[in-house]
């Protein structure tokens, strides 16, 4: 055989490597894409909320307490439920987030928990003669719920985690409500350290506002 | 229309597809390229991000993982480093900061020895790390920072404030800059962990750049004209072709063209 032939027999094979390649990469992308939820994970997680340490950069955090969501649909009947009985802290993650990872163990420091790690979690905490109840949520493994909750309160608009909402009751106007602040990342702090002392203050912010408020408070 | 006028057309369509989010769509499709999910109108995720998720301290979703590297795969067997070429952001950024005349030439020697680092970036940042210690790349990826940080950083300069992770992420975007000013294509042919992923496929692509050795009168202009400083004359399947095509219409002989298969 001419080392002419040779090259076109191993040009021949190539080419049938290449498409053989090509329909398994093909028939395997397509059961992926059928058999498995990656698309909605990429979708629903890594495009839509983004991780603070991502994009480097992170809200401005200003203890502003509102009374409307973004939405306007009004606070999740399970945050109000616990409303009742005092100010509910709201942390929100996702599993791959280097800034949550930094900032869990001093949220679990605040309320005591020492196993962050856990996809949802609910804890409560006296703070000043009133209860206080954290809501871990990984948002990678709750239900489409907790993301409605989530982005509720997501004032940014622009889907990102960590996010605190504490939500406690305030006076607008003439009428005792429902109100809350979200703050993120580090909290406009250097290190984590620094935000805890920012996260307390805000705790004890809305404990204050829910003892002016609560006799007033028809839940 | 001519060969580079159609890869820039090309190149333009690609980005603003790559920007659909401009109209709300987001959709759950990696991207075949190197952009950032974390872009205001992004409409896919970042394929490296999405493996780096997919590993990220150990917990592994395997289809995850393999989802990226599927959609990158399905695509390289047809066109191999095509991607770069006519398809990537990123390349038609390079394609801009060529035209400064800052360009240098790299030593071949050192050249060769460069090319391995996107190797590394591939294993080490994007797999190893990510799966031992958390975000590594995504946490230094200048991309992210052009396409990411600072537009979100300009479009909301009221709402942002930078974070602990800005400063060395600026660091590297600045060494960047640097980079691509000083050697054409320089963030492809040493540290796109992209390519890195995609250069093996070149040597089984079904369409390829193909030289006819025997009709070369080493004229060498195709080399000059190189954007990724291959030895074209002597290439054989190179994983550092991007399919461009400048070699194409710079051969006087006209022996270099785009082939199908063998």
């Amino acid at each position: 055989m001419s080392r002419g032939d040779n090259k076109l027999q191993g040009g021949k094979m190539r080419k049938e490597i290449s498409i053989a390649s090509m329909v398994i990469s093909l028939i395997l992308l397509s059961s992926i894409l059928l058999c498995t939820d990656v698309y909605l994970k990429v979708r629903d997680r890594t495009v839509s909320v983004l991780c603070l340490s991502c994009i480097k950069m992170e809200p401005r955090s200003i203890v502003e307490f509102r009374f409307q969501t973004i939405n306007r649909e009004g606070i999740d009947h399970l945050i109000l439920e616990n409303l009742s009985r005092g100010p509910v802290f709201l942390h929100f993650r996702t599993d791959a987030c280097p800034a949550c990872d930094e900032m869990d163990p001093i949220v679990g420091d605040i309320f005591d928990v020492e196993d962050m790690d856990k996809p949802f979690l609910s804890k409560v905490k006296r703070f000043d003669d009133v209860d206080v109840k954290l809501i871990h949520i990984n948002l990678d493994h709750v239900d489409s719920n907790f993301m409605k909750i989530y982005r509720s309160f997501d004032v940014s608009e622009k889907g990102v985690v960590p996010m605190y909402v504490i939500v406690t009751i305030g006076r607008d106007g003439e009428e005792i409500k429902p109100c809350f602040a979200t703050l993120y990342g580090y909290l406009g702090k250097s290190n984590p350290k620094e935000a805890k002392k920012v996260l307390i203050d805000v705790i004890k912010t809305a404990v204050n506002l829910y003892k002016m408020n609560e006799s007033g408070y028809i839940t | 229309m001519r060969l580079q006028m159609k890869r820039l057309v090309s190149q333009i369509t690609s980005l603003f597809l790559a920007n659909l989010g401009l109209f709300r769509i987001k959709t759950g499709f990696c991207y075949p390229f190197l952009y950032c999910h974390a872009c205001p109108y992004s409409t896919a995720g970042c394929p490296l991000g999405v493996m780096e998720h997919a590993i990220y301290k150990g917990k592994i979703s395997l289809p995850l993982f393999l989802y990226p590297i599927l959609t990158i795969s399905t695509l390289a067997t047809m066109i191999g480093r095509g991607i770069c070429g006519w398809l990537c952001p990123i390349g038609l950024l390079q394609k801009l900061t060529s035209r400064f005349p800052v360009s240098k030439k790299i030593h071949p020697n050192l050249e060769r020895k460069l090319r391995y680092i996107k190797y590394v970036n591939l294993v080490l940042l994007v797999i190893v790390m990510p799966h031992f210690l958390g975000f590594m790349f995504t946490d230094i990826c200048p991309i992210g920072f052009l396409v990411g940080t600072i537009p979100i950083g300009l479009i909301n300069y009221d709402i942002f404030v930078p974070n602990p992770f800005f400063f060395p992420a600026l660091g590297i975007f600045i060494l960047f800059l640097i980079l691509i000013l000083l050697v054409n294509r320089g963030w492809c042919r040493y540290f796109c962990p992209l390519g890195a992923l995609m250069a093996p496929f070149n040597k089984i692509s079904l369409i390829h750049v193909s030289v006819d050795k025997e009709r070369c009168v080493h004229c060498n202009r195709c080399v000059e004209v190189c954007p990724m400083g291959i030895d074209v004359p002597n290439m054989d399947r190179s994983t550092e072709c991007i399919l461009c095509g400048r070699c194409i219409e710079a051969c006087p002989e006209g022996i270099i063209s785009y082939r199908v298969g063998r």
